[in-house]
């Protein structure tokens, strides 16, 4: 794991007893994993009561610096050996890389899935909605005596901070036929995929 | 006079003259000014469906027995037996154009050729051209039977083999005339084709190592000849949502419900 020179000072100071004792260290690991899954930025996160007798800047600095490395951690997908020697290469003692990685174990899925939501992709269709109408006359054509489908797609833009938008279109039955007909085979092919 | 006469002559249209052909043997009835006929069209509610055509008929006929449009209302309405044949080209190649109008748009140009090939003035053709137009559009738009037709074309008081070929016009033509037509109404655009793709995800810059099934599908609409493509995505389990939802809609075309407005309503 790469990390940069102001993350590994920080980390450093996390492992230093005379700045953290154990019960401080993990606390501040506990709190910044947290921060990571919850929903919603916190700005009273670092105001526990074990915090009071540390230097601010230095608790700020060792936050910043333990959330980058739990963050590289999951998105390189680290598993055990790899977190314990870049830690122990920070000066950790044995301690404090178990308490670390017992904490990650517990945390890691959901900031698995964070990250994975994170991304650019084609607008994402979450739902369709249908109407079938007959179509009897209008104002040009008198006895056209056709039957026909409205669909609308619920399609939301992940770009667009997750603004949703509906797409319109009609279609004969034919052409809903066909329209299903290809979805299915797509629905069949990623069937045989999943049981290669 | 007939009922229908006096209505219309007491219209506001001062400048419309009124002429009624009558069956052979009667002596048709001159009147004021301009050429109007009116057709009742005997379907759906025939009060309400009065069409009052600009027609050609008596231009046509002044035309080919070479005498002004008032001597023409005052002779029998048979045309000259010699000229009958000549008649018959006029009409069915007035017809051609205006079927070609229908699909193509007008071109001055060809009242300005036929007028002087039937050496009478351009606007008269148009007259002509255009009353045909609209006798086909209107009995495109309503789809009325054979017999409905000749009942309404009956009362121009034309002979049998002109009421024929306009009838034999009206057939030939009425789909595509109603597929033109089709094309005045709105619409939304619709489906055309679907090209979908699989994929997984396996990085990004957020995640290594990921292994994130999705499917991207292109959708390709149509909107009156314009076609446009959507990029689309979705994932595995919102798919055989889509195809569920889809499906029972195909399905309610087929319930007694429907069934029995679709048998119903014709």
């Amino acid at each position: 794991m790469e990390l940069s020179e102001s993350v590994q000072k920080g980390l450093q100071s996390l492992a230093d007893p005379m700045l953290f004792d154990l019960k401080t260290f993990s606390v501040l690991i506990e709190v910044a994993f947290r921060s990571l899954v919850s929903a919603h930025a916190d700005s009273s996160v670092l105001d526990q009561p074990e915090f009071k007798r540390i230097d601010q800047m230095l608790l700020k600095h060792c936050h910043n610096a333990a959330t980058t490395c739990i963050l590289e951690g999951v998105k390189q997908n680290a598993d055990k050996s790899t977190i314990s020697s870049c830690l122990e290469d920070l000066r950790f003692d044995a301690e404090r890389t178990d308490v670390f990685y017992s904490i990650y174990q517990k945390y890691r899925s959901d900031l698995e899935t964070l990250l994975s939501s994170i991304g650019r992709c084609p607008p994402h269709i979450n739902d369709v909605s249908w109407r079938l109408e007959y179509r009897i006359k209008n104002g040009h054509v008198h006895k056209v005596n056709e039957p026909s489908y409205l669909i609308s797609l619920n399609v939301e833009n992940a770009n667009n901070g997750g603004s949703s938008e509906d797409l319109h279109f009609s279609c004969t039955m034919e052409q809903l036929q066909d329209l299903v007909g290809k979805m299915k085979d797509a629905a069949k092919s990623l069937e045989k995929a999943t049981q290669l | 006079m007939s009922p229908f006469l006096t209505a219309f002559k007491n219209s506001p249209q001062s400048e419309i003259i009124f002429y009624v052909a009558r069956k052979t043997g009667q002596q048709s009835l001159p009147v004021d000014i301009s050429i109007t006929l009116c057709l009742f069209w005997p379907t759906e509610g025939a009060a309400r469906n009065r069409s009052f055509i600009h027609s050609c008929t008596n231009y046509l006929f002044a035309l080919v027995l070479e005498k002004t449009p008032l001597e023409a209302s005052r002779c029998q309405v048979h045309p000259q037996h010699q000229h009958k044949r000549l008649f018959k080209t006029v009409v069915s190649e007035f017809g051609r154009i205006a079927v070609e109008f229908l699909r193509r748009g007008t071109n001055p140009k060809i009242y300005e050729g036929a007028a002087r090939k039937l050496s009478a003035d351009a606007e008269t053709v148009q007259h002509g051209v255009e009353g045909l137009m609209y006798l086909l559009t209107e009995s495109s738009k309503l789809m009325i039977s054979e017999v409905d037709f000749q009942d309404s074309v009956l009362v121009l008081g034309f002979t049998d083999e002109l009421n024929q070929l306009l009838l034999q016009l009206y057939l030939e033509h009425r789909k595509e005339v109603r597929h033109i037509l089709s094309e005045l109404t709105p619409s939304l655009p619709h489906y055309h084709n679907l090209e979908w793709r699989l994929d997984v995800q396996v990085a990004s810059r957020a995640l290594r190592q990921q292994v994130k099934p999705t499917v991207s599908m292109k959708l390709h609409l149509e909107d009156r000849g314009e076609k446009s493509a959507k990029v689309l995505q979705t994932d595995p389990a919102t798919l055989i949502h889509l195809i569920q939802e889809l499906e029972k809609a195909l399905a309610e075309l087929k319930t007694t419900h429907c069934r029995r407005i679709l048998r119903n309503i014709k």
